[in-house]
């Protein structure tokens, strides 16, 4: 894939280091041809991060509050049953139209009926960031288990495991890729569900802030928050990829573990 | 017909009639849900009234088209490209992973402020949700012809063009396609959802609407219309995906 | 015996391959020189370079020293004369049986009635009549190697090269496309240069056997053979082909086993 070696090698990972780089520059030229209150500079968003970080620091705290509550249960319920219906033939073949189908709808248009069951509370919001990130990994790990060689399976019976035994020392550990990525999935996607509910009808979080202060017009402060975002999302997003590649290393890839 | 089909159907059509039946026996509050042929006929009576249809159906279903055909060009552009230089391929690759990582949505407030409202901020919002999935997969796609193919066009001393047409596109084309289904996809929610948030019409902005003004009628009728669209389109595509697959292999 | 110029020409080749730490001599000296009409195969033991030799006969790679000619012109990169049939399944998966066939003419900008009848001809040819609207999804891999071989040979190519365009398949299917590609050949009397690691397949099709020495490639032996043309598969059975069969395996043996020395020693 990469012609990379020796000296052309250090030109390539240049490269990848100089994308940010080169949008932050992107981001000044804007600010310079659109000028204030439309756009903010690097630096201003930069100053505003610590000038006023007690106005919105609660926030952030409120958001991934919600966040690490919404994926977790997403994370166990999905993993579990995506586990107990890919074990079974039958039910994956039948159930996966159905759910992919559920999958690719524009969910966003079903938060007014969870504000109605839910009202304006941190438990709609939660519940809505779960029905968004649950399908990746009920999906992936139905998928993964689904998938697991039938010569494992064999050599359960042989070695005469109960369930339990041949759960914790074959399957899980066959899935682990897959699982992990699909972790990984359902963490960026329950993050985008609190976002946009937050944003649509909160007074609280992250999301709200944002649509706060695009009403008050103060676009440093905006981008100040966005930056606050990419951070957060890239940071777990960092720590998934660090666990998929020590489970990778150990099992080896396999199937659609990639992306 | 499949056992598995029989289920399936079974499955839905069970659940609907229990929710139905719910709702109409006063078990599900009427403020809350309305029963599901309402909402079949709501959805019908917003696609037959001309000034919904005129204000709101069609500049979404424009500002679709548009989002799905520019994701379409610029990412099989950018595709082309990060397949013709490793240097890009490899220095792009880490962003393109990580870009769905981040909820992209958030950047809307700075397209309000940059571009106002109206369709540019959604079509923007559109276009660049939709874009790295075509991205990627028209690059993995062209990287993934099979070397023999490519051995086999230059015995016969192809020029570049020839190649490209006749063999690496035709080649990448379910790849491809995928991307431009996962753009449809991705374009339909980019637009309804930033609609939704804060736009002044479109079928998003008219499931908000109905919304703060309690017409539950209007509202799940929008709903429904939305969720016929977009499972039409992905079973369809869907339907297409699958024969091009089986066919390349 | 020849009536005429050598149609292919292997002047002095040799193949070296250059990277940071070291060097590999993949061919060195491989001189030969094929007739028109003529059936060579090239034997090898594994890694001799004879996938090489074939790259550097079609053109798709130059040699480091040394020339192929064909016809007295120097190949320098892929020849209108030369075709090449791979080992790999090579069909285009988004095209018909037909399509495939038809598409080196369509390259030459042959008209579409015109590539349409010869491709048809072709694929009666080699047995393929009525799957012309099949696609290769749909098709065996020793059909798949048949519409391959179709779509080389109806371009009617001066010397078919062939790299062990059997080797992907099962033996019976092996023996079948073997006899078949006997009959092909002498219908269309090509010129047909063969890669094989198959010592049968090599004895029961060629005129000439080519025996490469280990790496570096070397000739070993040019073995001319003595079985009757045209021939079938019953030849098989006959002494004549063990003799052959025989010549030919002495004449690797040797060579297969100092692969396998070379090889345990570098591990």
């Amino acid at each position: 894939m990469t012609k990379a070696h020796s000296n052309s090698k250090w030109w390539f990972e240049l490269g990848r280091y100089l994308i940010p780089v080169i949008l932050v520059l992107l981001w000044e030229v804007t600010y310079w041809i659109v000028g204030e209150p439309a756009m903010a500079s690097p630096w201003q968003s930069i100053a505003d991060l610590f000038t006023n970080y007690r106005e919105w620091l609660p926030d952030v705290g409120e958001t991934l509050l919600a966040l690490f509550v919404s994926f977790l249960i997403a994370a166990v319920f999905g993993s579990i049953l995506g586990f107990f219906i890919g074990l079974n033939g039958f039910w994956t073949r039948t159930l996966s139209p159905l759910l992919i189908g559920l999958y690719s709808i524009p969910k966003v248009t079903l938060y007014p009926i969870f504000l109605l069951v839910f009202g304006l509370t941190i438990q709609g919001r939660i519940a809505f960031s779960v029905f968004h990130g649950i399908f990746p990994i009920l999906l992936m790990c139905m998928q993964a288990t689904q998938m697991i060689p039938n010569t494992y399976l064999k050599v359960a019976k042989v070695y005469q495991l109960n369930f339990f035994q041949k759960a914790r020392m074959i399957l899980i550990p066959a899935i682990m890729p897959q699982l992990v990525a699909g972790l990984r999935m359902g963490f960026s996607l329950c993050f985008l569900g609190l976002i946009i509910a937050e944003m649509f009808a909160s007074s609280k979080g992250l999301g709200f802030k944002l649509m706060h202060y695009m009403s008050l017009n103060r676009t440093s402060s905006i981008l100040a928050l966005i930056l606050v975002i990419v951070f957060i999302a890239f940071f777990c997003t960092f720590l998934f990829l660090l666990w998929q590649e020590r489970v990778e290393r150990k099992i080896g890839k396999s199937g659609a573990a990639s992306s | 017909m499949k056992k598995e089909n029989v289920v399936q159907i079974l499955i839905v059509g069970s659940c609907l009639l229990i929710y139905e039946f719910a709702v109409r026996a006063g078990w599900l509050d009427a403020f809350t849900f309305i029963p599901f042929t309402e909402m079949i006929r709501s959805m019908f009576q917003c696609l037959g009234d001309p000034e919904f249809f005129w204000t709101h159906v069609w500049p979404t279903f424009i500002e679709i088209v548009i989002s799905f055909v520019g994701a379409a060009i610029l990412g099989v552009g950018t595709g082309l490209l990060l397949w013709r230089s490793d240097f890009l391929h490899y220095a792009f690759q880490p962003y393109l992973l990580l870009f769905y990582a981040v909820p992209f949505f958030a950047i809307y407030p700075i397209f309000i402020t940059l571009f106002g409202t109206g369709p540019v901020p959604v079509i923007m919002v559109g276009i660049l949700f939709s874009a790295p999935a075509v991205i990627s997969n028209t690059a993995i796609g062209f990287r993934e012809t099979r070397k023999v193919l490519i051995k086999y066009g230059q015995s016969l001393n192809l020029p570049f063009s020839k190649m490209l047409w006749y063999i690496y596109f035709p080649s990448a084309w379910p790849y491809i396609f995928s991307g431009l289904k996962l753009a449809t996809a991705y374009s339909i929610i980019g637009v309804v959802a930033t609609e939704f948030i804060l736009s002044a019409r479109g079928i998003g902005y008219s499931i908000s609407y109905a919304y703060n003004n309690f017409d539950l009628y209007s509202m799940y009728g929008a709903i429904m219309l939305v969720i016929v669209i977009s499972l039409l389109s992905n079973t369809v595509l869907g339907y297409i995906e699958n024969r091009l697959f089986r066919r390349h292999s | 015996m020849p009536l005429s110029a050598p149609l292919l020409v292997v002047e002095n080749v040799t193949k070296v391959y250059a990277s940071d730490s070291h060097e590999v001599v993949a061919l060195k000296d491989i001189s030969l020189s094929v007739e028109k009409g003529q059936f060579v195969s090239i034997v090898g033991p594994s890694g001799c370079g004879k996938t090489t030799l074939l790259e550097i006969l079609c053109g798709l790679r130059t040699p480091s020293s040394g020339a192929v000619k064909i016809k007295g012109e120097t190949v320098v990169g892929p020849h209108r004369s030369i075709g090449i049939v791979f080992q790999e399944e090579s069909t285009f998966p988004w095209r018909t049986v037909l399509e495939n066939v038809e598409f080196g003419l369509q390259m030459r900008g042959v008209g579409k009635a015109e590539r349409r009848e010869k491709a048809r001809q072709m694929i009666a040819m080699v047995g393929l009549s009525g799957f012309e609207d099949a696609y290769p999804y749909q098709l065996s891999g020793g059909m798949k190697q048949r519409v391959a071989i179709a779509r080389t040979l109806v371009t009617e190519p001066e010397i078919v090269v062939m790299d062990e365009p059997f080797g992907a398949l099962d033996e019976q299917t092996r023996l079948i496309l073997g006899g078949e590609l006997l009959k092909i050949v002498e219908q269309t009397k090509a010129t047909v240069v063969l890669v094989t690691h198959s010592i049968q397949e090599a004895a029961l099709l060629s005129d000439l056997i080519v025996v490469l020495s280990a790496r570096p490639g070397r000739i070993k032996e040019l073995i001319r053979s003595p079985l009757p043309k045209p021939r079938d598969a019953a030849i098989l059975t006959t002494s004549e082909f063990a003799g052959i069969t025989q010549r030919i395996w002495s004449s690797l043996e040797e060579e297969a086993l100092m692969f396998g020395k070379v090889n345990a020693e570098r591990s």
